[in-house]
């Protein structure tokens, strides 16, 4: 039997929880540390999480459509960045290495475009954005998730001294894409454990790969070697 | 047969073929275009698929998968080359334009065909794209790849290290092998190394082989393969092949037009090579169970449908 939703308003309070009991929709392995938590900006940082990766993780949601998310996220950047010392001894218990960047998950029904195009300038930041529709039936409702703008970087290049590698890694790190990608939460504060759908592990889009020093440091003696045959031959 | 312009003992100027299919010979042509009439493909027969990685950003790697395909078609086999680089360079080698459906859905032939039964396609992120949303073009383009994929023993994925980022994809599906052209030079060895260890990193149970391209003086190839080999060991403790190498092309290729004019007896050589080790390789002789749906995954990846 075919089940009719319909769209529905959802509330603040009804979206922070199926947030908060469903953090893995959002990213893989993502957990909550924190929630609520205010910055001296006047603002509130929705949820604090961390990654598997040991990657501090802000999510911040808005049930109505709000350009200014952008604006309040990168300015709690700040402040935690700020307060790093502060932050390093609340969450010392937690397994969140502060010496890798942030990252950063905006939930909202719609992003503007102008939103989308900013965020896209950012190359320097690891950004998601989801938008979502809360559907209701007459026993039922369920959310959907749509992971609609995702930017990877490349981790820090910097000791590749080499330009040619930078450009790969900056080419790498310019290549944002937006893309559909449906998460739906059926009874989203009630069944979630019961959903197979996000039993599965979802693996990223596109994952970033960077070489050690060790294995740069392998293949710097190569023009030497070849220079050395050429002297040889 | 006068208009098949002999280029010396192996490359063959048959761009003509691409650009005017509807010539006065046609019968003569077929026997040119279908040279393997008489195998058909068994239910059983799987279509193997090979990624081909790039390293440069002109034709030159255009110029040595097409030409790869050509030699692996002369051995008999039935090749599909599907371009997946952005800026689609075996597409435009071959045929010397873009391909008009990239940009809209104009009534043309998804899949070109080429000489030796050789069949092309292009199929670059903005494509990908427009497939989201135009389902018309979606259906045509599916439909024509599947069509592709049932009829060929052999499809040849060409994707340069840059576009390798977002066609992810590709890395955890059906590839049999993934061959990176690495060439003697720190820079490119170096970005052809982060392109293996990213193979590696999302299929772990890859095969991976190397071709070394512009090679200049033969100790480059073993000093070049064996750095490699080493640091794929030592690092990723996997094993690397040994696929052959490429001369440096003594002339520039054009990337307007269509298939190179010249002829150099070593490139053929190293070329032929190349294909007779990819057969031996693989095994295609061999009849091995396949779905033969490596696309409708890769396309389903994409959230196309």
């Amino acid at each position: 039997m075919t089940t009719i939703f319909h769209n529905a308003q959802i509330s603040n309070d009804k979206l922070r929880e199926i947030i908060l009991k469903n953090p893995q929709t959002l990213l893989p392995g993502l957990s909550f540390i924190d929630l609520q938590m205010s910055t001296d900006e006047s603002e509130v940082i929705d949820f604090l999480g961390v990654d598997t990766n040991g990657r501090m993780v802000i999510v911040n949601f808005d049930v109505n459509p709000n350009d200014q998310m952008l604006i309040d996220v990168l300015s709690q950047i700040q402040w935690l960045k700020k307060n790093q010392g502060l932050i390093k001894r609340l969450f010392f218990s937690e397994s969140v290495d502060f010496d890798k960047s942030l990252q950063i998950v905006l939930v909202s029904p719609v992003f503007s475009s102008k939103l989308q195009s900013a965020v896209r300038q950012l190359s320097d930041k690891d950004i998601k954005l989801f938008s979502f529709k809360y559907i209701v039936s007459q026993s039922d409702d369920a959310i959907i998730f749509d992971e609609i703008f995702s930017h990877i970087k490349t981790a820090d290049s910097r000791s590749l001294k080499n330009q040619s590698l930078d450009e790969q890694a900056k080419k790498a790190a310019e290549c944002s894409v937006f893309f559909q990608k449906e998460q739906i939460v059926k009874n989203p504060g009630l069944g979630f454990e019961k959903s197979e759908e996000l039993k599965k592990e979802q693996a990223p889009l596109y994952d970033v790969i960077t070489l050690t020093p060790e294995e740069i440091a392998e293949f710097m003696d190569v023009e030497a070697a070849l220079d050395q045959n050429q002297v040889s031959e | 047969m006068n208009k098949l312009k002999k280029l010396g003992k192996g490359l063959d100027d048959i761009s003509y073929l691409f650009l005017s299919p509807e010539q006065e010979d046609s019968a003569e042509q077929e026997i040119m275009l279908e040279p393997d009439k008489t195998r058909t493909k068994t239910v059983e027969m799987a279509t193997k698929n090979i990624c081909l990685i790039g390293n440069s950003h002109d034709s030159r790697d255009a110029f040595l998968v097409i030409n790869l395909s050509l030699a692996l078609a002369r051995l008999g086999m039935r090749i599909a080359v599907v371009d997946m680089d952005e800026k689609l360079p075996c597409v435009n080698f071959l045929l010397g334009r873009a391909n008009d459906i990239i940009l809209e859905n104009n009534g043309q032939e998804f899949v070109s065909q080429g000489p030796f039964g050789v069949k092309l396609a292009g199929l670059n992120a903005a494509l990908i794209e427009n497939m989201l949303v135009d389902k018309a073009l979606r259906t045509k383009i599916m439909l024509e790849m599947k069509k592709m994929e049932q009829e060929v023993d052999l499809v040849l994925i060409s994707v340069s290290q840059d576009s390798l980022f977002y066609m992810n994809p590709l890395l955890r599906k059906s590839i049999e092998e993934f061959l990176v052209f690495v060439s003697p030079d720190k820079n490119s060895m170096l970005n052809s190394y982060k392109v293996i260890k990213t193979i590696f990193s999302n299929n772990p149970v890859a095969k991976i082989g190397t071709i070394i391209t512009d090679i200049e003086h033969m100790y480059e190839i073993d000093v070049v393969f064996n750095k490699m080999f080493s640091a794929v060991r030592k690092f990723l403790v996997k094993e690397l092949y040994k696929y052959g190498f490429l001369f440096k092309l003594k002339q520039e290729v054009n990337n307007n037009s269509n298939i190179a004019s010249f002829y150099d007896a070593d490139l053929t050589a190293c070329i032929s090579n190349i294909a007779q080790i990819i057969i031996l390789r693989l095994n295609l002789e061999e009849n091995v169970k396949s779905n033969g749906e490596l696309f409708k995954n890769v396309f389903n990846e994409f959230g196309i449908e």
